[in-house]
């Protein structure tokens, strides 16, 4: 079990890591809008299943 | 979305006036529209490809009507007006823009798409949140203006924003908070799992003092960094000699963290650690902390976007000949000309002109104001028709407007913290709970140091305020969910513990105990005169007006099918502030107020005029042909409203910008109640003070960006939600769907918050009162207390859970 003695510090170092992202995160400020961009990956213009078929032009 | 309903507008979902409004066939299909507005949007929207916008609407959405075109945009194209908005960043030119009317996702949707159909290849960025568009494109091949009016052909109003440095500080300190929040939440997680190891093995095995520490030096920083603002709320605290909720926050996170230091390093074998329950502690609080900072924020947002109301150029006289120059550039007694359909860019006094002023953003009032040489006026305020020549009385930053936001600004800083229940019992809990251990300290002493000092600390960890501090918040989440089931949206806990002990209750006029729009609510045609005729004849002529009064009357003609007639008016005349002339099917019709019907020499005597509303005469080939009385109707359930709350005792008023007669006649109305009328903006904020400094509970009832400021000023705020953001964002209290009627369930709600969360902070102090002799006793083992406190957390959201209201 003496790898914990590595593995355990190595995981916390990762974690450490993706805090590290979170603040880049937070500093290119993805947390200013907490509404919009949720919405705007299901508005995507050349989704096929869209009622109507994506992005033609009516006359 | 599935088309909207057949009585509803297929551009903003609002209902059809009866008879139809406009009808356009648009997209393949025959469409009706509740106004030309919406009619023209959509139009654009289709023309512009963009009709994917309907089917991103999620059903049910309501969309504002589209706001009127605004004019006079290429003077954004001045260079030095340019200037100040505007970046260039290699070749692209980027500005922020601030854009009213944004609803939804769908609206995002459109907004960038219909941008990046400009030339230069634009791109926008919407920020739902704050209502924000990032444009970027390449400054050579579009102006600035294009952009504007290619969002306002698809019903935006935007404006081009600077922000200001007061709301740079306010993002840094989110920003903060989110870090802390950040690295709690990380530092939590990770004790989390290395508790499990601890307490499945580890606890009496070789890794033990592996774990144990690995978690202290996770637990430090979390302390010092997460726990700053407890930290340093319990250090000015102590300075200042007052318990607030920082300390005993402050105290049990250090206790728990000296104390499972302490066996960490000093003495492994002497007790259990508790690093996990502290970052965890920390890291709850700190979501509580940072979403109460980000509805602050966004009512802050909103108060500073009203000053966008105000122009940010203005044309100035120089002479004869006028030039378009930056506000900021103009002097107080320099002479500037606003043209029709603009704002006023200033305060000052009419030199020259005649014509009407929409008032509504200080007055409350939508019925236009006359304005003629002398009379004085007052920035961001719309000139309807007439242009004026304005000499600026006032410097930009004493602006009435300016002067709101600054009153606002005041209120939001300086409210008086209304105790809360739970505050009220923590001083004496912190007292109580420090005494304990001091005294446990002392009668350990003799059992030694270590004993006495590992024996005081179980107690500060046991004494957990976790109920105390859960006894609010979960109330008032229980009691958010019910709220919203009867159409009111409580914003805060302040306002649902203050709205039981609320015992005067002041409406705003317009908009709040009405609709808040013109409509005509009687027609009498002249003897011998036909409904009908009536309404056809000035319904044609006013169609040509943008008077408020003549959409009223063009409506009620729609309504009646009175318009279908196709009746072709030629020689249109507009009279600024008296009425409109015209020739329909060869005979003269005159339409406009008493004054303008005896110039022309029609005798429109012996009627009596109302002073609720308007009266609007018309004459057809000279001889009087009727009259209208349009006004502002009472909403259907004010006057129930009014009589529920005078039995239940409450004390009621009306503060409003009309004039004495048409307020005392809609306070009749709704059932009677004192009335102050002719009251600005910051007469209403230093009357709501007045009740205030009487004693009395104050909640005030608002709608528009006038009543802003008295909102905040108020003990409890309360904004109709299709109210000005701004007085939606500031108020304590939003009332869903225009009804009055849920004002009465939120404070039956609040007065049964009230009982329960006393109730809870009763539970609370008795699991203490039943632990802390245990473990003054030295009798709490590691399992005692991880079923203890969650039980006593559990019983308060129990109770909690059982908010209710018929």
């Amino acid at each position: 079990m003496e790898v914990l003695y590595w593995l355990v510090p190595s995981i916390i170092a990762v974690g450490a890591a993706m805090v590290g992202v979170l603040f880049w995160a937070i500093k290119s400020g993805q947390y200013e809008d907490m509404e919009g961009p949720s919405h705007k990956i299901l508005m995507d213009d050349d989704d096929p299943r869209l009622p109507g078929g994506g992005k033609k032009k009516r006359p | 979305m599935t088309p909207p309903g057949p009585g509803a507008c297929f551009h903003c979902g609002l209902p059809l006036p009866a008879g139809g409004g406009a009808s356009a066939s648009i997209g393949g299909a025959e469409r009706l529209f509740c106004c030309n507005g919406c009619r023209s949007v959509c139009g654009a929207i289709y023309d512009a490809g963009l009709d994917g916008f309907y089917r991103r609407m999620a059903d049910g959405t309501v969309l504002s009507p589209p706001p009127p075109p605004p004019r006079g945009m290429d003077a954004y194209d001045v260079e030095d007006v340019r200037r100040e908005f505007v970046t260039e960043h290699g070749g692209r030119t980027e500005v922020v823009l601030l854009v009213e009317g944004i609803h939804c996702a769908a609206c995002a949707w459109l907004i960038e798409h219909a941008v990046g159909k400009a030339a230069g290849a634009a791109a926008a960025e919407v920020n739902l949140a704050k209502r924000r568009v990032k444009v970027g494109w390449d400054g050579s091949k579009a102006r600035l203006s294009e952009i504007l009016g290619l969002l306002a052909r698809v019903g935006y109003a935007a404006v081009p924003y600077t922000p200001r440095r007061a709301e740079e500080s306010a993002r840094r300190i989110a920003r903060q908070s989110l870090f802390r929040l950040g690295f709690a939440g990380f530092a939590a997680m990770n004790m989390m799992w290395m508790s499990i190891a601890l307490w499945t093995g580890a606890a009496g095995g070789e890794y033990r003092d592996f774990f144990r520490r690995l978690e202290l030096a996770l637990a430090l920083p979390a302390l010092l960094y997460s726990g700053w603002p407890f930290l340093r709320g319990f250090y000015y605290s102590a300075r200042g000699r007052h318990l607030s909720m920082d300390v005993p926050i402050a105290v049990g996170a250090l206790a728990v963290f000296c104390y499972s230091a302490y066996v960490t390093l000093v003495s492994p074998d002497s007790g259990e650690t508790y690093f996990d329950t502290l970052a965890v502690f920390l890291f709850v609080i700190l979501i509580g902390r940072h979403l109460e900072a980000s509805s602050r924020n966004k009512a802050a947002d909103a108060t500073g976007r009203m000053l966008e109301l105000q122009p940010k150029f203005a044309a100035l006289l120089r002479g004869d000949a006028e030039e378009k120059v930056s506000v900021r550039a103009l002097r107080v007694g320099d002479p500037v000309l606003v043209r029709p359909g603009e704002r006023l860019p200033v305060d000052g006094l009419v030199l020259d002109g005649s014509g009407e002023v929409d008032e509504a953003i200080i007055t409350g009032e939508a019925r236009p104001v006359p304005k003629s040489p002398g009379s004085s006026v007052t920035a961001g305020t719309m000139n309807m028709n007439g242009a004026l020549t304005v000499r600026m009385e006032k410097s930009l930053s004493d602006t009435s407007l300016v002067r709101m936001v600054r009153l606002m600004e005041e209120a939001q800083a300086t409210k008086a913290p209304i105790q809360r229940i739970a505050d009220r019992v923590v001083p004496y809990f912190v007292a109580a709970t420090l005494s304990a251990a001091a005294l446990t300290f002392i009668l350990w002493y003799g059992q030694g140091l270590e004993r006495a000092m590992l024996t005081a600390a179980s107690v500060l960890i046991i004494t957990c305020p976790c109920a105390l501090g859960l006894a609010t918040p979960m109330a008032m989440a229980a009691a958010g969910g019910e709220a919203a089931r009867h159409g009111v949206i409580i914003k805060n806990g302040r306002a649902l513990e203050t709205l039981a002990r609320v015992d005067h209750v002041v409406f705003d006029k317009t908009g709040a105990l009405t609709n808040g729009s013109m409509a005509v609510s009687r027609i009498v045609p002249a003897d011998g005169f036909e409904e009908r005729f009536l309404l056809g004849h000035a319904g044609a002529v006013e169609r040509l007006s943008e008077h408020s009064l003549a959409r009223a009357i063009v409506l009620a003609a729609e309504n009646v099918g009175a318009s279908a007639n196709g009746a072709v008016v030629s020689g249109f005349r507009n009279f600024p502030g008296r009425g409109v002339s015209g020739t329909v099917d060869g005979a003269a019709v005159l339409v406009g107020n008493m004054a303008f019907m005896r110039e022309r020499g029609v005798s429109a005597a012996g009627r009596d005029e109302n002073p609720s509303v308007t009266t609007v005469y018309c004459a057809v080939g000279g001889d009087l042909a009727g009259s209208f009385e349009v006004g502002d109707a009472l909403r259907p359930d004010a006057a129930p409203t009014v009589d529920a709350l005078r039995l239940e005792g409450k004390t009621l008023t009306m503060l409003t910008g009309d004039t004495k007669n048409a307020a005392e006649a809609v306070a009749k109305a709704a059932g009677g109640m004192a009335v102050m009328a002719g009251m600005k903006p910051e007469d209403k904020y230093s009357a709501i003070g007045e009740f205030r400094k009487r004693g009395e509970t104050v909640a005030m009832v608002g709608d528009g960006v006038n009543d802003a400021p008295a909102l905040v000023h108020a003990d409890v705020g309360i904004a109709v939600g299709q109210g000005a953001d701004v007085s939606v964002e500031n108020a304590d209290v939003v009332l869903l769907g225009n009804r009055l009627l849920p004002i009465l369930a939120a404070i039956r709600l609040s007065r049964t918050t009230i009982t329960v969360i006393k109730q809870n902070i009763r539970v609370s102090l008795a699991y203490n009162a039943l632990m802390v002799p245990l473990a003054m006793a030295g009798l709490i083992t590691p399992v005692l207390a991880a079923v203890a406190m969650p039980v006593s957390s559990l019983l308060v959201i129990a109770n909690a859970s059982r908010i209710r209201v018929e």
